[in-house]
């Protein structure tokens, strides 16, 4: 195996570690996601995947043995970007799922450089909406359902986070959290956080020295010599 | 409820060769009731026939199918 998949398997491993800490941190009990990965470099981070079902099960939202009323239906896939160092989401769709009728509620999903117009992180309500559905009358699309619009939440680098999600579900009494699930919440949302702005910095690097000359930093361009990532 | 949940937080991790990522594959497309081809159109409009072929074009998409 040549070095960028180790790399990869080795942040996917992270990466799902962080995921499984933050559901076990606020909303679920003894989660362990699971990384199925190709020896050729992506990776696809699910619950209770195997190596011939790539679709695994649905995570119940709850933090005893009474049934859940809530499920969470989570993939992650991942790749190494450019630069083979640093770990990518290409792709990553959270549904939440009633369980007491294995119905989608609503979707959040990110498809990074997306074969389609629709922007890469987007909202999908399930089910009936009457006024969304109005406005596919209107606009001359009255087969489709609401489920078929893109509802957009934010771009590439600023989408809700799993945390987001998570938070939902609590301040809105949909599930019953742990009594100290808002720092575990904020300590993953923070690392998101920060993850997405190196991210921003790494492809603007001109504006991120600007704005540390702003502030009384010194930041200088690296020289010819030096890799630019 | 778990006393410790951090013992879950260590993911298990599953290489797959060539063939079996096209083992994989084949079985999510059977379980969707699709053919990449088919998943691959719909995702180009951005609307799939339902909520499994939505899913099994996330999960499939970034191994590359028509590759393997």
């Amino acid at each position: 195996m040549s070095r960028r998949p180790l790399d990869l398997r080795r942040q996917a491993k992270s990466f799902a570690d962080e995921l499984s800490a933050t559901l076990n941190g606020t909303v679920t009990d003894g989660i362990r996601l699971v990384v199925v990965m190709a020896a050729s470099g992506q990776a696809v981070i699910g619950y209770r995947l195997n190596k011939s079902d790539l679709y695994g099960a649905d995570i119940d939202l709850t933090l005893s043995l009474s049934p859940a009323r809530l499920r969470l239906r989570l993939h992650h896939t991942l790749v190494l970007d450019e630069s083979n160092r640093h770990l990518t989401t290409d792709k990553s769709t959270y549904t939440l799922v009633t369980a007491d009728n294995d119905v989608a509620v609503l979707t959040y999903d990110y498809v990074r450089d997306p074969p389609n117009k629709y922007p890469e992180a987007h909202l999908h309500i399930d089910g009936d909406a009457p006024g969304l559905q109005r406005l596919l009358s209107l606009s001359g699309r009255a087969k489709k359902r609401p489920v078929a619009l893109h509802l957009p939440v934010g771009g590439r680098r600023y989408r809700p986070s799993l945390e987001d999600l998570i938070e939902f579900c609590i301040l809105e009494d949909l599930v019953t959290p742990r009594p100290d699930w808002q720092s575990a919440l904020e300590a993953s949302r923070d690392r998101f956080h920060t993850q997405q702005l190196r991210a921003a910095v790494r492809r603007k690097p001109d504006e991120a020295a600007s704005v540390l000359r702003d502030i009384g930093w010194t930041a200088s361009a690296p020289s010819d010599s030096c890799v630019r990532t | 409820m778990s006393d410790t949940n951090t013992q879950y937080d260590d993911a298990d991790v599953i290489v797959l060769n060539d063939d079996e990522i096209r083992v994989a594959v084949e079985n999510a497309l059977a379980e969707a009731d699709c053919t990449w081809e088919e998943l691959q159109a719909q995702a180009a409009e951005g609307c799939f026939v339902s909520e499994r072929a939505r899913r099994t074009w996330f999960i499939v998409s970034t191994f590359e199918p028509s590759a393997a």
